[in-house]
């Protein structure tokens, strides 16, 4: 029988970046040998190297770098022959560009800059956009003086009328709208590779990468299956709220962003978050009751198994963390609550593993905390774990500090070990943590420390829920069941397919 | 502690997370990152979830906000005072381009001979020399500009395993086109004999070791290491010096000795640094390699041309005048007229003086470019291409009066020497001649044409606009050719230099042409300028 082929589109993630999605990539291309898994990545820029080991059912990586190409042919277009990509350069003329191309193109902002969900028609624009760049070039045509008035025109249509009808602050510049159209240019990126026809479409994330899929299913009827680890929409606003932009350039950013959520959901389905969660955005943004099925994330319950505590942590009682520094993780209120819990076990230790690198100055302003509190003996950045299997061995418990998560790894894997969890209530860390952990209100250090206290204190507590975490995991959150939960939707999906093809040829 | 929180702190809290917040989502989002529940919302705030607090929060974020456009900023940039420390530190800048140049002028009047030049050359001598660094500019030409614009394009992006990879790869192909070009050449004189066998291959020996000093040079150009190219010439110099006092070679082995010096040193400069570069680099760059040959080529391809056609453009008046026996007894077809030359040369000294207002006019350009830009509303694009061109104008009348000056300044400079100095053979030698002062005058013309044409260039290349450039270039070249080859042939050979008049006065109308209607649309050029 015929492997069903699945196109797995990933964004700043598998197999060039590391990291909790792509960890989860890299056990679903491993563990489903079954499936042809045609990868198609989307980077921030183009220099960049596999970091896992590619398994032989992985039968083509597309690499689509949004930035640092000079010329898209370069990177994206790297198998295509020159003189193909010559050829559309020698084609793409002004008036292409003005019949073809910009009618399209005009839409697209139209449907930016629509707020409800009638989107279905601007999937039929991404469509015919993507076949115009199949004919025509690239860089010429989004480089054109056509596109760039056309672009200026839609951007500033609004404003010119009546700028009385806006805060002076929400008027764009030059700059806003040079810089909002050379994004554009970015972000469109993945219109232009050659997308293989597969059986399914699987975006692990609801982004632009998912537009390939949007265009395989108008295209082939080929289905799609959307992964949500967190919700791109949700983190969109939150890095584009705290980022250096004008108010114009943020509204441009975050309306591209809601474009291509509401259009993959719209496109997708079946629309797997990895905790339920997760939903709470989704089912606003254009996903259905009907499409939604979570598929929780899973841990191998043989490489995280319960052990002995190592011999630095053996005297004193420990709590650990796995996670890399920066604010996300509140590492703060964990420092905090380590005050308080010393006030009650002197000789507590807590360790906190993982990288130190992704924000200095945070790290910094932990490391004064723990000076300021008096800490040094108590709380450790230890920095990068080499083996993540042996991390909630180091400690009798472990804690998550975080204002926001999806559903971590982290927290699977000490329940795996059997190291009960003290964790914020994000995400979701409750539908894991509940009745086999404590889970607590985040950003109260009081809070999180009453529960490590309790924890500590009261051994038969922790061993029973350690124990309870463990069979837990055995029963609901093992990578197999989490596989398996994917290998039933691919089946599931192809049939679809089958059956659209089928009525397609009646 | 967080029960006491009221919606007031979280309107705040909200603001100075997000400055002003898009929308409710926004306001959803943020208040989740700060850790918020559906649960607290509920319980603290008496709201049905996050999002309804996040409707509330937003109306009284758009209630409490304070809007001011930030257009009316000040920006340090685009003050007086930048633009007169701007003014000194680029013009100095650019002037440095020139030192070089202006080091083995020196050394020829110090030691009478640099590194391929010399006072006492015989004509014959001469026209080898000058047949073979002529070629040498026009076959690396093309070379030179792609290793500028390439090195510097990576360099900018800290990419510095491109920048050796490209800059090693130009060098070789310059070096395996230097070779089969000079291959050519002598093969051609074989068979079709316009210097003696003897002539060709010393002339071939000059043409290599200058085309290998201009691409050393280009290669530490591009690593901004202006200084130790003058070290390096001098350093030449140094050598050509010892080789004749320590040795009876003649001055051509002398050379040949001190180019080779210079062009080892610069290659070897240029190594170092690279590899330095290379070793400092961090992270996935290091994984950065070249597009394949066909997209470089693609990508380079107008540079190319460009450079190969401006070094013909600026030597054709040479080429077509010493081919012209009209006016003069030569004994071959090519003859150097050490009169002309002296004139060209003594012009030359204006344009080095020149070229320093051109490095502020483009640099100024980037540096006031994004803060102009946030100045103008998106509507004023009119405005905007308005100011811009204003600014054009004003870069390309400060060329015109440092041309003048600088012109004024040579002239009389070279006057006052003469007045002063009568009994020095040199500049004896040097006045001798009053064609000079004809050659003169019509070549200071000329590069000062040039260098109108060149800013233009400059602007169209920091634009990514390499075709304006070549419809500036091929005509002027083309001008150049015919109203030389005319006038040299139909008067004498010396007006062969109204052909470079001529022709800069095509590339200077035809590029400011192309340069005020690149300013007029400057929104959108720089918006493409990718």
């Amino acid at each position: 029988m015929k492997n069903i082929s699945v196109l797995l589109e990933t964004e700043g993630t598998y197999p060039f970046v590391d990291g909790g999605v792509s960890t989860w990539c890299d056990i679903l291309c491993h563990e489903l040998p079954q499936v042809d898994f045609y990868i198609c990545a989307i980077t921030g820029d183009p220099y960049v190297a596999t970091k896992y080991n590619i398994p032989p059912n992985v039968k083509q990586i597309i690499h689509v770098p949004l930035w640092g190409a000079e010329e898209p042919a370069e990177y994206v277009l790297e198998d295509v022959p020159f003189s193909t990509i010559f050829k559309k350069k020698v084609n793409t003329t002004d008036s292409i560009i003005e019949e073809k191309f910009l009618p399209v193109f005009r839409e697209l902002l139209h449907g930016m800059a629509e707020s409800d969900m009638h989107i279905e028609f601007y999937g039929q624009m991404i469509h015919r956009m993507y076949h115009y760049f199949k004919e025509y070039d690239y860089k010429d045509t989004l480089r054109s003086e056509l596109v760039w008035r056309a672009f200026k025109d839609e951007m500033l249509l609004n404003y010119v009328d009546r700028p009385q009808g806006y805060n002076e602050d929400e008027w764009p510049s030059m700059f806003d709208i040079t810089t909002c159209m050379r994004w554009l240019f970015n972000f469109l990126m993945p219109l232009n590779v050659s997308i293989p026809r597969t059986d399914i479409s699987h975006a692990t994330i609801a982004a632009s990468v998912g537009l390939l899929g949007i265009i395989a299913k108008i295209e082939h009827g080929t289905p799609i299956i959307a992964t949500d680890h967190g919700v791109y929409i949700r983190e969109r606003y939150i890095a584009v709220g705290s980022a250096d932009l004008t108010f114009f350039s943020k509204k441009f950013m975050t309306e591209f962003s809601a474009f291509v959520t509401k259009l993959n959901y719209l496109y997708a389905d079946q629309i797997s978050p990895v905790c339920n969660f997760n939903q709470r955005w989704e089912l606003r943004w254009g996903a259905t009751e009907a499409k939604v099925r979570t598929i929780y994330n899973g841990v191998d319950p043989d490489i995280f198994v319960p052990g002995e505590k190592s011999e630095r942590t053996r005297d004193r009682p420990t709590v650990v963390a796995a996670a890399r520094v920066f604010p996300l993780k509140d590492i703060l209120t964990m420092i905090r609550s380590a005050a308080v819990v010393r006030e009650s076990i002197p000789n507590v230790k807590y360790i906190v593993f993982g990288s130190l690198k992704a924000d200095p100055k945070y790290v910094e302003e932990c490391r004064s905390l723990i000076k300021e509190l008096n800490l040094d003996d108590t709380f450790e950045l230890a920095g990068f774990h080499s083996n993540p299997a042996q991390i909630f061995n180091e400690g009798d418990i472990s804690i998550l500090s975080s204002i926001s998560e999806g559903f971590p790894y982290t927290v699977l894997e000490s329940m795996s070990c059997a190291t009960p969890v003290v964790g914020t209530d994000v995400g979701g860390v409750r539908e894991a943590l509940e009745g086999f952990g404590i889970v607590v209100k985040p950003k109260d250090p009081e809070a999180l420390a009453e529960g490590v206290i309790r924890l500590l204190s009261d051994d038969e507590l922790r061993q029973r829920l350690g124990r309870m975490a463990r069979e837990e995991v055995l029963a609901k959150f093992r990578t197999s069941y989490s596989v398996s939960g994917y290998w039933e939707t691919y089946q599931q999906l192809a049939e679809t397919r089958g059956r659209i093809e089928k009525k397609e040829c009646l | 502690m967080a029960k006491q929180i009221i919606i007031e702190e979280l309107v705040d809290a909200v603001i100075k997370a997000t400055e002003r917040p898009i929308d409710e989502w926004a306001v959803a989002a943020t208040l989740e990152s700060m850790g918020l529940r559906d649960v607290d919302a509920v319980h603290d705030f008496g709201k049905r979830d996050i999002f309804d607090l996040a409707s509330d929060i937003f109306q009284k974020c758009l209630a409490k906000l304070q809007y001011r456009s930030s257009l009316g900023e000040k920006d340090e940039a685009l003050g007086a005072r930048s633009q007169i420390t701007s003014f000194f530190r680029f013009y100095s800048s650019g002037l440095m381009f020139a030192m070089p140049m202006a080091g083995q002028i020196a050394m020829l009047f110090i030691l009478r001979y640099s590194l391929w030049a010399y006072f006492d050359f015989t004509e014959e001598q001469a026209t080898i020399v000058a047949l073979g660094t002529i070629l040498g500019f026009i076959v690396t030409g093309g070379f030179i500009q792609v290793i500028a614009r390439r090195g510097i394009f990576y360099r900018e992006q800290k990419l510095y395993a491109l920048v050796k990879g490209v800059c090693f790869h130009i060098t070789k192909i310059a070096t395996v086109a230097i070779f089969a070009i000079g291959i050519i050449v002598y093969l051609v004189n074989a068979l079709f004999p316009f210097l003696s066998q003897q002539m060709i291959i010393v002339s071939l020996m000059y043409y290599v070791l200058t085309a290998h000093l201009w691409i050393s040079m280009s290669l530490l150009y591009t690593l901004e290491k202006r200084l130790a190219i003058l070290i390096a010439t001098l350093f030449g110099v140094g050598v050509v010096y010892l080789v004749l006092t320590m040795t009876t070679w003649d001055i051509m082995p002398a050379q040949w000795c001190g180019l080779l010096a210079a062009d080892i040193m610069m290659y070897a400069i240029g190594y170092i640094v690279l590899h330095r570069w290379k070793q400092k680099m961090e992270g996935n760059l290091r994984l950065a390699k070249l597009p394949r040959e066909s997209v470089l080529v693609y990508a380079v391809r107008y540079y190319f041309i460009y450079g190969t056609l401006y070094f013909a453009y600026l030597f054709l008046d040479r080429i077509v005048g010493w081919s012209s026996s009209t006016g003069a007894d030569v004994p071959y077809l090519f003859w150097f007229r050490t009169s002309y030359e002296l004139g060209m040369d003594w012009a030359l000294f204006s344009f080095i003086i020149a070229v320093g207002s051109l490095e502020y006019s483009i640099r100024r350009f980037s540096q006031i470019m994004i803060p102009k830009q946030k100045k103008f509303l998106g509507w004023d694009s009119s405005l905007h291409n308005r100011y811009f061109t204003r600014f054009y104008l004003r870069q390309c009348v400060l060329l015109v009066i440092t041309t003048i000056i600088s012109i004024t300044l040579v002239y009389y400079g070279g006057i006052c020497i003469r007045d002063h100095f009568p009994d020095v053979r040199l500049v004896q030698d040097f006045f001798a001649n009053p064609l000079t002062f004809t050659v003169f005058w019509a070549g200071a013309a000329g590069y000062a044409l040039t260098t109108i044409g060149l800013l233009n260039c400059s602007f169209f290349f920091t634009l990514s606009r390499p075709t304006l450039a070549l419809r500036a270039i091929v005509p002027a070249f083309v001008v150049n050719l015919i109203v030389g080859f005319i006038l040299s042939r139909a008067i004498s050979y010396e007006y062969s230099v109204y052909g470079l008049v001529a022709g800069a006065l095509v590339f200077a109308v035809i590029s400011t042409i192309n340069g005020w209607r690149l300013m007029r649309s400057l929104d959108y050029y720089y918006y493409s300028a990718y």
